[in-house]
């Protein structure tokens, strides 16, 4: 016989009947199940695709960082590089590139 | 329905080929169908919901089988387990009351693996396993069903809730405890 007793959380019910084989016949359909089944694969969700994007995220921000740096590192360098030219006298450079015999040359 | 690893291995290869070949999985879906569909149905209380429920089992089963690994446990392990997320998914946003559904012969295998617990047999299954699940947490709840109602090893039980078999022993353990401490009370 079946009977049932409730509580706050659950609703227990005890020997109740089980559904009968015709009401599950009722419900089963393979051919319906393999429909949506590649009408699933088919369609790749959102989150799946964020997903993957996910995962490979740590990598995409150190390469982004290390692209930004070198960026800024070859920038800065051309500027140093633009500010320390024209404080060498011109002069003194080529003084100082200039050949010159060496007191000691043994031709002498 | 316990299975010999003869069986299990067979079953095997009828998974691996279901994973190339989905066609296959039809020789699954043909085996388990009518228990999934029972163990759906004695947690909702509700055919119809049952059905529904099902149909989502086997086809969250499909798309994920490519993940399925063998760990020498019958597929219905697996199957039992995405089952059992459906329907805690399902009460989690319907936000219903639990159905539990218990047999007499359930009461007697609880009690009988209990000692000291024969004088219970007397009262009213109902009112006892209702005083029980006022102590029990959801997942000891849920391994109450599996254990003692579904009378799956504990090996299944482990593998169906995520943890260890040992870990399942002891919580199994401190339910019949529980429901001693019920019976001492007055």
């Amino acid at each position: 016989m079946m009977s049932q007793a409730t509580n706050h959380k659950y609703q227990v019910r005890v020997n109740a009947n089980p559904p009968s084989k015709k009401q599950m016949q009722e419900h089963k359909d393979f051919h319906k199940l393999m429909l949506q089944y590649k009408r699933t694969k088919r369609r790749k969700p959102l989150h799946s695709v964020l997903g993957r994007v996910n995962k490979l995220m740590p990598l995409i921000i150190i390469i982004l960082s290390l692209l930004v740096i070198l960026l800024f590192y070859i920038q800065f360098a051309k500027q140093h590089q633009k500010k320390e030219l024209p404080t060498v006298p011109q002069s003194q450079v080529e003084v100082d590139n200039a050949y010159q015999p060496s007191e000691y040359s043994p031709n002498r | 329905m316990q299975q010999s690893e003869k069986e299990i291995e067979e079953e095997w290869q009828i998974i691996k080929r279901a994973k190339k070949h989905p066609e296959a999985f039809g020789l699954l879906y043909e085996k388990y169908y009518e228990a999934i569909f029972l163990f759906v149905e004695r947690r909702l209380g509700n055919t119809e919901l049952a059905g529904d429920l099902t149909s989502q089992v086997f086809l969250k089963a499909m798309t994920q089988l490519e993940k399925y690994k063998f760990k020498g446990l019958p597929f219905s392990a697996w199957l039992y387990r995405v089952a059992s997320n459906q329907v805690n998914e399902h009460y989690r946003k319907s936000k219903r009351r639990r159905v539990i559904s218990l047999e007499d012969s359930h009461y007697d295998r609880l009690i009988s693996d209990a000692e000291d617990l024969e004088e219970l047999r007397d009262h009213d299954p109902g009112a006892m396993i209702n005083a029980l699940l006022g102590e029990l947490s959801e997942a000891e709840v849920q391994l109450l069903e599996l254990r003692f109602f579904e009378e799956r090893p504990f090996k299944e039980v482990a593998f169906i809730m995520g943890i260890t078999e040992n870990n399942a022993k002891v919580r199994a353990f401190r339910i019949i405890d529980k429901l001693k401490k019920i019976q001492k009370k007055p």
